[in-house]
């Protein structure tokens, strides 16, 4: 599903984030990519969502080559991916309710589908009395709740989550994957991407190590 | 489309409450361009009707010889009737000419002692506004003169050629001035709003993120840029309203002549103008954010 050849990035000022990476990760396979600081992690996942292009090599999803997807697409190819953003990227002028509101009506859901997704999304997540505060009225877990809410509401084929272990403690981020991401059932391909190289280990899932822009592991 | 429709406009005006303090900036701008504007149009206006009404004292006159009978005079004024430059005519016999003549006390007694009326009967002309240039008031004038009963033609090629000049200095004048102050407007407009949605570069590139398009980011902004622009129009025409209103019969009884009034056709420029600055506005603000 997502491949990567060969794939480098060199940012425009002289720092080479990642180097000759290849690796392939398959349909419905849960991932976690991991690594100090630096090690590249974040460049990949921009590289996945085509917030940055590679400067070498090629970026395979579901066979076709992102390097050369037309400006018009990638608004497509974004929506495929359900994105748990580091620093959450919720919508902050907008209620519990809009955020959600707001990403199924870019990917043209029609409004009674809307709003059946969204009572379906936010009883699961618990935010049934909340759907009119806005961000800065809940708490930090409740706001990277709402973060998972918003990236699986879309159903997309690929759940892309960063850092999720930087706003909560360790054992609430886990019992979020393991309630809401991980899901075997419906073969939802899964890249969590943590500097926490132990929480990886014990995930016993695939790791895909990375330091100075290379894969050390991949396992 | 319908739904999408909804949320543009559902959009936009949610964005004026979510960001009321940038709306002020972007309104206050929208009104303050269109309060000059809106000055400049009346100036112009006026300007116009001033070079309309100069343009209008161009006249040609026809003066007939003396021993024409109704008959000549017919075929005169159907011949004239046929030129499609000739927009109205009056014809002005020997005893009309005569008695304005007389009105001056001076030449008054002079035509007292004259035993015949020495004046001609004439007709005068007015042509119509595209005909109004030395080139084509000289060939008119060259027609008629070879009309059967007309003496001779015509109209104050100097003057006539002062005034075209006038008109058309200051018309260009006016062209330039429009276009400056729609540039302008255009920038202020512009940057404004620029700087309004720097503080939402987050939040755009975020809905990029997460798979709008660039138009379904992009309308909403427009739609909001357009109300700006529609609410800054409404004020100024609140304002130049009330300022008319106030001023206008001080300034005609100072000019001792009635000047152009605020009118419905001004409203619909400002209104007009206002929604298209907003609009070009937004649109180039925003198209910077969309492509970083």
């Amino acid at each position: 599903m997502i491949e990567f050849l060969h794939t480098s990035k060199v940012y425009p000022n002289g720092v080479e984030a990642v180097r000759d990476l290849t690796f392939t990760i398959k349909q419905g396979e849960e991932v976690f990519i991991t690594g100090p600081a630096g090690a590249g992690k974040t460049t990949i996942f921009k590289l996945l969502i085509k917030d940055e292009s590679p400067t070498g090599g090629t970026i395979m999803f579901g066979g076709a080559s992102l390097n050369s997807l037309p400006d018009k697409e990638i608004p497509y190819i974004r929506r495929k991916f359900g994105v748990v953003f580091q620093d959450l990227k919720l919508l902050p002028d907008r209620t519990v309710e809009d955020n959600i509101s707001f990403v199924l009506h870019a990917i043209g859901i029609s409004y009674s589908q809307r709003k059946e997704k969204i009572t379906r999304i936010l009883s699961l997540f618990g935010f049934e009395n909340k759907y009119s505060l806005l961000p800065k009225e809940l708490s930090a877990g409740e706001k990277q709740k709402l973060a998972f809410a918003r990236a699986l509401s879309t159903e997309p084929e690929v759940l892309l989550i960063d850092e999720p272990f930087s706003h909560l403690e360790v054992a609430s981020a886990w019992e979020l994957l393991q309630l809401f991401c991980f899901d075997s059932l419906h073969k939802r391909t899964v890249v969590v991407i943590t500097q926490d190289r132990e929480i990886a280990r014990k995930s016993g899932r695939r790791v895909i190590e990375l330091k100075a822009g290379q894969i050390i592991t991949n396992v | 489309m319908f739904d999408k429709l909804i949320y543009i406009f559902h959009e936009a005006v949610l964005n004026l409450k979510r960001h009321s303090e940038a709306q002020l900036i972007s309104v206050g701008s929208a009104f303050i361009t269109l309060l000059i504007v809106g000055i400049f149009l009346l100036v112009v206006l006026n300007a116009n009707k001033t070079m309309n009404a100069l343009e209008s004292k161009v006249e040609i006159v026809v003066f007939l010889k003396d021993d024409l009978d109704e008959i000549d005079i017919t075929s005169i004024i159907d011949k004239m009737k046929t030129m499609e430059a000739i927009e109205s005519y009056v014809f002005v016999s020997k005893d009309a000419a005569l008695k304005e003549f007389k009105k001056d006390k001076a030449l008054a007694s002079f035509f007292d002692a004259a035993e015949s009326n020495p004046l001609p009967a004439s007709f005068k002309l007015k042509v119509k506004p595209q005909y109004r240039d030395s080139n084509k008031l000289s060939a008119i004038a060259s027609e008629l003169s070879k009309v059967y009963g007309i003496e001779e033609v015509k109209y104050l090629k100097d003057e006539v050629e002062k005034i075209l000049h006038i008109a058309q200095i200051a018309r260009t004048g006016i062209l330039v001035l429009t276009a400056l102050v729609f540039i302008s407007a255009v920038f202020i407009v512009a940057n404004t709003t620029r700087l309004a949605l720097y503080a939402r570069r987050e939040e755009i590139k975020t809905m990029k993120l997460l798979g709008a398009t660039n138009w379904f980011i992009r309308l909403p902004f427009i739609i909001e840029g357009m109300l700006s622009g529609l609410i800054g129009g409404i004020a100024a025409i609140v304002i130049l309203f009330i300022a008319s209103s106030l001023g206008l019969k001080e300034i005609n009884s100072f000019l001792g002549m009635k000047i152009l009034v605020f009118n419905i056709t001004i409203v619909w420029i400002i209104l007009g103008f206002g929604t298209g600055l907003g609009i070009l506005g937004s649109s180039l603000a925003i198209g910077r954010f969309l492509k970083a």
